[in-house]
């Protein structure tokens, strides 16, 4: 069994792999509540009500997508160009950074007590997030960050 | 002058109204389903063992019901507010027909939007446009839930609520709303939408990594990911808060190198807020970060195609985004539910109003009128609860005050504000903070 921060908070009574099945289980039961509510209370309620009530009466000119009174020149499922495209390369560089992160910034005083050496954890992570910065500074100076 | 006062005073009336409406049906229901029918049931089937079972069950149930009963009428509460206070701003009425001073708007507004036709635009993808609206609302019911632990104090009866991996957990499901614009804009076949919906991905991805960023930062000097820990760690005076450094500025007096480090990190501290409050407005579409719906330029933005109830969700949703980024802050930066003065006012009233309850006759017996009161009230919950709304609130006035003051960004200003100034800082401050720690 780890011996880390994640286990301190709850003794050793807990077993990690129970601890992780109550988790899951209670996501699940969160998520299938949050969908449940605006899913079944809301547009379902609203659903029911014009079924009894009849009040659904679409016609062309209603249901025609608003453009300024006019009618649409075309479809707006069309090409499109999308701007930030090396953007969401970076995100994706920044949000898995993130993940790394975590983790290391959960156990950091664990390892400073068991390492004995308190400077190890920050400079480590000092040199990785370096590395991001450079790429940062890079992709910003080829231009990556200017929106056209 | 007086006149200025006399609104003030009416907009506070107003507020202090509903919220009590809202935390009295919350508590209300919580007790309803978390100690009523529990004793109810352990009375009927008197010590069996499927009457406990049920009677745990039931007690399970009140995270869940505690959400369904907020969230819409803490939304109804939020929009009156935010017109009322827009209002004041403004210098105007704003609306005061609709019960007593204008105190039921937006319930009648709700239950005409639930009355309206649905209309599902020509050439739309039906499926999408309706599940658009439940996935962007689903994740901020999804992300309450968890807070609400730390919101009430860690209660018992909200111990299922309480996830070890708390934050991490809130933040990853805050971050799919942008999912559910995404798919509205697409599916409702107008192209305002659509611009709306790629301009708040762009924004999403953009001010997302601040966001987190700041949060892990603050988790660092946490140690850890539970909200309720996190709160409980800001015990105390104001100074302990994170906004403040959590208690660095003790650390003055222990020479020229720890005082210098203290006041830096106090300094870090104060940036990752602002980092956390900016990015924060911006993931909620708050102005002055409302591209995605700027009401001059496309519209009505992403929601444009949307009518009746499915609009009133996403307006729903927007607002419990903003309260659930205003708890976040609340928990992580300004102690939770625990009293800026330290703990001894706190301390002395609990324990005053715990007594007068022990000392209502006959409160041992299960069902009696005293038993009611005694069950009703629980001195701590209360104080952490008056608390942790007065802070969120406080958040809450400070976004709709930030509405009314600036203006809307261009996108170019909001992509180069977010990658070229916040995410450096936030990266900085990162390394800063790790530093500063060892120092002290």
């Amino acid at each position: 069994m780890l011996k880390g921060p994640v286990c301190r908070q709850y003794g050793q009574a807990w077993d990690l792999q129970i601890m992780y099945d109550l988790q899951v289980a209670e996501i699940v039961l969160f998520v299938v509540v949050g969908f449940a509510l605006p899913g079944l209370g809301m547009i379902g309620l609203a659903w029911a009500l014009q079924k009894i009530f009849g009040f659904h009466t679409p016609n062309p000119v209603k249901n025609q997508p608003y453009e300024c009174g006019m009618a649409p020149l075309q479809e707006a499922h069309l090409q499109f160009d999308i701007r930030y495209y090396l953007y969401a390369l970076l995100f994706i560089v920044f949000e898995i950074e993130i993940v790394f992160v975590l983790p290391w910034a959960l156990t950091t005083d664990w390892l400073k007590q068991n390492l004995h050496n308190q400077w190890l954890s920050p400079v480590e992570m000092t040199l990785f997030l370096v590395v991001l910065g450079v790429g940062l500074a890079y992709a910003w100076k080829k231009g990556a960050l200017k929106w056209e | 002058m007086n006149s200025a006062v006399f609104e003030v005073s009416k907009f506070a009336r107003l507020a202090v109204t509903w919220v009590c409406i809202i935390f009295g049906a919350v508590w209300l229901a919580c007790w309803l389903v978390g100690v009523f029918i529990p004793a109810l049931i352990t009375q009927a089937a008197a010590s069996s063992t499927a009457g406990q079972y049920w009677a745990e069950i039931c007690r399970a149930l009140v995270p869940l019901v505690a959400v369904a009963v907020f969230i819409p009428i803490n939304a109804m509460f939020m929009v009156l507010a935010e017109r009322r206070a827009l209002a004041l701003f403004t210098v105007r009425k704003g609306p005061n027909r609709v019960g007593p001073d204008g105190l039921l708007q937006t319930a009648a507004d709700a239950v005409k939007l639930l009355f309206k036709e649905d209309i599902t635009p020509r050439g739309a993808d039906a499926l999408m446009f309706t599940l658009a609206p439940i996935i962007f609302f689903a994740p901020s019911i999804i992300a309450v839930i968890p807070l609400l632990a730390a919101v009430s104090g860690n209660h018992p009866l909200f111990g299922i609520a309480n996830i070890p991996t708390g934050i991490f957990y809130v933040l990853a499901v805050s971050s799919i709303p942008v999912v559910g614009i995404v798919m509205g804009s697409w599916a409702s076949n107008n192209k305002y939408s659509l611009v709306g919906g790629l301009r708040s991905a762009a924004q999403a991805i953009s001010y997302e990594i601040p966001l987190v960023l700041a949060i892990v930062t603050v988790c660092l000097m946490a140690g850890t990911l539970d909200v309720v820990q996190i709160a409980d760690m800001q015990k105390g005076p104001f100074w302990n808060w994170f906004l403040f450094g959590n208690g660095a500025l003790a650390h003055v007096k222990d020479g020229p190198v720890a005082a210098v480090a203290a006041i830096l990190l106090l300094l870090c501290c104060l940036l990752l807020f602002l980092i956390y409050i900016t990015g924060a407005c911006a993931e909620v579409n708050r102005i002055p970060f409302d591209l995605p719906e700027a009401e001059s330029e496309l519209v009505s933005g992403y929601n444009t195609e949307y009518s009746g109830i499915k609009f009133a969700i996403f307006f729903l949703a927007e607002f419990t985004n903003l309260f659930v980024v205003c708890t976040i802050a609340a928990v992580m930066f300004l102690g939770g539910g625990h009293s800026p003065f330290g703990s001894h006012v706190e301390t002395g009233f609990i324990n005053w109003l715990g007594a007068q309850l022990q000392s209502l006759p006959g409160s041992a017996q299960v069902l009696s009128p005293a038993w009611l009161v005694n069950s009703l009230v629980d001195p701590s919950t209360l104080s952490q609860a008056i608390w942790i709304i007065l802070k969120v609130y406080t958040l809450v006035v400070f976004a709709i005050l930030v509405r009314a003051t600036l203006p809307r960004f261009r996108i170019d200003q909001l992509m180069d504000f977010g990658w070229k100034r916040l995410i450096p800082l936030a990266l900085i401050l990162l390394v800063a903070v790790t530093f500063l720690r060892e120092l002290l």
